[in-house]
């Protein structure tokens, strides 16, 4: 049994009809039943607030529809005391193995909340984003797959 | 597709019932039986990610996608925990 941990760069492309979209429709389609499928809430917190930038009546009706799929069959993970010490740690390794400035690991606070929360739950991010490749190869505990790769 | 088959029918039920029938009949007979077979066999459950993922595929437009990955990436930038030296 695997956890995966959806980025909101694969759910936004699961909702389109296109290559990329069938590329992550046949991968969820070869996870085993037991397999755990979830969202961190930050990317919900994200959708909706992407929601409430659309002007699209009809797109804004179906972007709610789709949150409201995934609050149906995915588990929302909440920020929890298990990943205060993995953040620490893994932000303190970006920044050493990159050189990354003060105020440029600002804009990957969350990816590197969003990380923790997988490596705490030794769960797979899944994600378009490179950074969590990057996040992976400085920390082994981080499982990572690009379903669009 | 072509098949010869040799059958030796050891229960008498089933020879007695099949005994007046011609080839004909005995090929129809078996022939239903194997569509029925088929026909009932057991589909594999569609599983919840599988049934998620239809659910989702197609709901959006490109353009709605890329407003959304635009959102969540100014949402990730613009983040930043508190700044302690701010705390009046």
């Amino acid at each position: 049994m695997s956890q995966y941990i959806l980025d909101t760069n694969i759910v936004s492309n699961l909702q389109v009809d296109s290559e990329n979209g069938s590329k992550i429709l046949e991968k969820l389609k070869s996870l085993n039943a037991e397999d755990e499928v979830s969202v961190s809430i930050i990317v919900l917190y994200e959708l909706v607030y992407g929601l409430n930038n659309i002007n699209d009546t009809m797109q804004q009706k179906a972007v709610k529809e789709g949150i409201e799929f995934i609050k149906e069959y995915l588990s929302i993970i909440p920020l929890d005391m298990k990943e205060v010490e993995i953040f620490a740690s893994l932000k303190t390794k970006y920044k050493q193995s990159t050189g990354i400035n003060k105020n440029a690991i600002k804009r990957h606070n969350l990816d590197l909340l969003i990380a923790s929360t997988a490596i705490a739950l030794d769960a797979i991010i899944v994600s378009n984003d490179m950074i969590f490749q990057k996040l992976s190869e400085i920390e082994p505990m981080l499982k990572y797959e690009n379903w669009l790769g | 597709m072509q098949i010869a088959l040799n059958i030796n029918i050891q229960d008498q039920k089933i020879a007695n019932f099949i005994q007046n029938k011609s080839l004909d009949e005995i090929k129809t007979l078996f022939l239903n039986f194997l569509t029925k077979e088929v026909n009932t066999l057991p589909q594999k459950p569609k599983h919840k990610w599988a049934e998620f993922g239809n659910k989702m595929n197609g709901l959006i437009s490109e353009e709605t996608a890329d407003e959304l990955l635009a959102s969540s990436k100014e949402f990730r930038q613009d983040f930043s925990f508190r700044d302690v030296n701010s705390i009046q």
